[in-house]
Parts: structure tokens; sequence; C-alpha cells
């Protein structure tokens, strides 16, 4: 049996059901996804994951055996997992630092960001882990506006004017985060590879399909006396872009720094500054509807 | 490091300019050097084939600044990207 998914514009086979990404009909894949056995580990693995390279393909080793295997041609990706796991366990790696490598073979340009649909045009949000980007998409989503992506968003580079690809629909929430959204985190189920983490699953309010950035919004620290939305302007904008940019273990290359580079001198880019307080996040959700909006006003006028 | 002496920006650096800034990077090493208004200006100067004293002479006519501190600033910002090598002086 075989299972086809929509996953940031490609068409996906996969041997098993891979979580959160959108169904569609069977049809041509451009990328196939299957069930294999290890290769053996090059190295002991440290931090994250180790990735490395042969002739054929990119490596990822897991610190707990799951192993991808990504053909160079990013057409094909081998999964493997310790048989005391299941398929949806290991397939929480594939779909965003596994993907991430796939679509940057493939040419995109992938940002540690999610992306929501505001008023017909994508507002991405950038920052590191941790720093409220689920927890903004999916206050958006609970306010009715649909999600496009989440931790990982393609770009699509049209020279000046830039677009993303709508990737999976669970948006992954800390239990404080969960708890604060829907009275209790026990509402939300659990990711399979997450203690804590659990996940909101946006497929009544997704956006399908690819849809031009009208903002881009790196969330800060937080802070005391916030939240509130501030100018990022001239090399700022670019650095938190390159920070954001999902280039696992590999160099960033001179087309990626060129495409980064136009993207923060043509899209408007902003700093979100949450509060400290988690409780003031709905404040900073209006702040950054009033942004959006005072944005799009500015370019129409 | 003299009046007389030229710039050049090492093969596998780049440079993106973002508003009245630059950020530059060093494709090998993966590092990236932020440049601020004047910073740009200087790197805009020596890399477009001025001298580091014509440099210096074109910025005093656009800044309100004493020739001795622009001197200064401009020779440790060069000196500081050399010792980067982000750029080679020759």
């Amino acid at each position: 049996m075989v299972f086809f998914h929509s996953l940031y514009g490609l068409a996906v086979e996969s041997e098993f059901p891979l979580p959160g990404a959108p169904p569609i009909a069977p049809s041509s894949p451009d990328l196939i996804v299957r069930a294999a056995r290890a290769r053996p580990v090059q190295s002991p693995v440290t931090g994250l994951f180790n990735l490395t390279q042969d002739d054929d393909a990119y490596v990822f080793d897991f610190p707990d055996g799951v192993q991808a295997v990504v053909a160079r041609d990013a057409n094909r990706i081998d999964l493997s997992w310790p048989s005391h796991f299941t398929s949806d366990y290991a397939a929480t790696y594939l779909m965003n630092v596994v993907l991430s490598l796939v679509l940057r073979l493939r040419g995109h340009a992938t940002l540690h960001a999610s992306a929501v649909l505001i008023d017909d045009a994508a507002v991405v949000f950038l920052g590191v882990s941790g720093a409220g980007k689920s927890t903004i998409t999916a206050m958006l989503a609970l306010r009715g506006f649909a999600a496009i992506a989440e931790d990982v968003t393609a770009i699509i580079d049209r020279g000046t004017t830039f677009g993303v690809v709508s990737g999976h629909t669970h948006i992954r929430l800390w239990p404080d985060v969960a708890t604060l959204l829907f009275g209790s985190a026990e509402t939300l189920p659990l990711i399979a590879n997450e203690e804590w983490k659990r996940y909101f699953d946006v497929s009544d309010r997704f956006a399908h399909g690819t849809f031009d950035i009208a903002a881009i919004y790196s969330i800060d620290d937080r802070k005391q006396g916030a939240p509130r939305v501030e100018a990022l302007e001239g090399s700022e904008a670019l650095l938190d872009l390159i920070a954001a940019s999902y280039k696992p273990d590999l160099e960033m290359s001179a087309a990626e720094f060129d495409l980064l580079g136009r993207i923060a001198r043509n899209v408007p880019t902003r700093l979100a500054v949450p509060n400290v307080d988690l409780a003031t996040a709905p404040a900073m959700i209006d702040a950054i509807l009033d942004d959006v909006r005072a944005g799009r006003m500015s370019q129409t006028t | 490091m003299k009046r007389e002496d030229r710039i050049a920006v090492r093969d596998g650096v780049m440079f993106n300019r973002v508003g009245e800034e630059i950020v530059l990077l060093d494709l090998d090493s993966g590092t990236y050097f932020g440049l601020d208004p004047v910073g740009a200006r200087v790197w805009e100067l020596v890399t477009g084939n001025a001298t580091i004293g014509e440099a210096i002479d074109a910025m005093l006519e656009e800044y309100d600044v004493e020739r001795e501190t622009l001197e200064r600033d401009v020779l440790q910002l060069v000196g500081e990207l050399e010792a980067k090598q982000l750029i080679s002086v020759a």
C-alpha cells in the first residue's frame, strides 16, 4: 500500500502515512519515501543529528537510531527506524529537517519559519526554536486565518517578489501554549516522538498552494514592556533571514545569499517583540495584524 | 598600509547591500560581517577601484568629519577586513 501526499508543492508517494501531510489522489510522484534497512552509522551521533554524504546520497543519523537517506537528486528518501518505534515517529524527522534538505537540493531556499495567509497574502514568521512562531501561527489560525506552513517554509524566487508554498497541517505547541489556547494541553494529541509537545491539526483551516509574501516578521526575544512591532531595516533584516535559513550542516551557497539579500531589499521585514508573559500573546497578535494592515494600506496609497 | 594601496575582494566573499548597510559573507568560512552606513560607503569606494587615499578624500567631501579621525577609522576598518581575510591590500 502506498500513500500520496502534497508537501511544499511536491507530489509525495510514501509507503507509510506522513502525519499532517495533506492527502492527494494518486499521481506521478516528485518524491518517493520508502521504509528501508539502515546503512551502517559512520560516526557517533552528537547533537540533533549527523549529516554525512557519499557519492549518491546525504545520510541523516539521529540519536535515537532513526536514519534518513536522501538521494542526491532529491527524488527519494529511504527512512529506517528501530523496531520499537513507529513510522509516525520516524516521519516527524522527515517533515522538518530532512524535507528542508530535499527542498534545498531542489533549488528552494527554506527558512526556519511559519507562514499564515492574511488578507490573501502570506505573512512569514521567522525565529529560533522556542521564539513563538508556532504560537503565533496557531493563534492566527484560531482567529480564522489559514496556515500555510509550519516550521519549514520554502521560498519561491521570482526575482523581486517571492512566494511561499504550503507545507503540512500540524502546528507543534508546547504544553503551556496548548493550555493557553485550548484550556488544557491534554486537549491536543502528543507528537509521536515528543514527550511534551503536542500538535494542533489545522487541516480545516489550511491554505493549499503558493502565495505571495506580503511581509516577514522576525520574532525577537521576549521583553518586558512588549508586545510591540518595530522596524527592522538594513543589514538586520538580512542577518535575521540568514539566521533563519534552514541549512542542515551545509554552508550557505552564493545563490542563497543573493536570494536572501533580494528578499531583505524587497519584502517589508519587521521585528515582533513578544512579552515575557505568555498571557499577553493575544495582544501580540493584535499588534501584528494592525501592522500587516497598516503596511498594506501604505503600499496602496 | 599606504594611501595608494588598492583593495581586492577575496575570492569566495560576497556582499549584499540592504538599505544603507552591507552584509559580507565569506563562503569558505560561512561567517558574516555587517557594515554600518559609513562602513558600507568605505566598502563601496575601496572596492570600486579607488585607492585608500582617494576613498578618504571622497568621504571628506561627504561627511562632516576631521581628516585625522576619518583616516584612523578607514584604516582600522580596512585592517579589520584584511585580518578577517575578506580583502587583500595591494
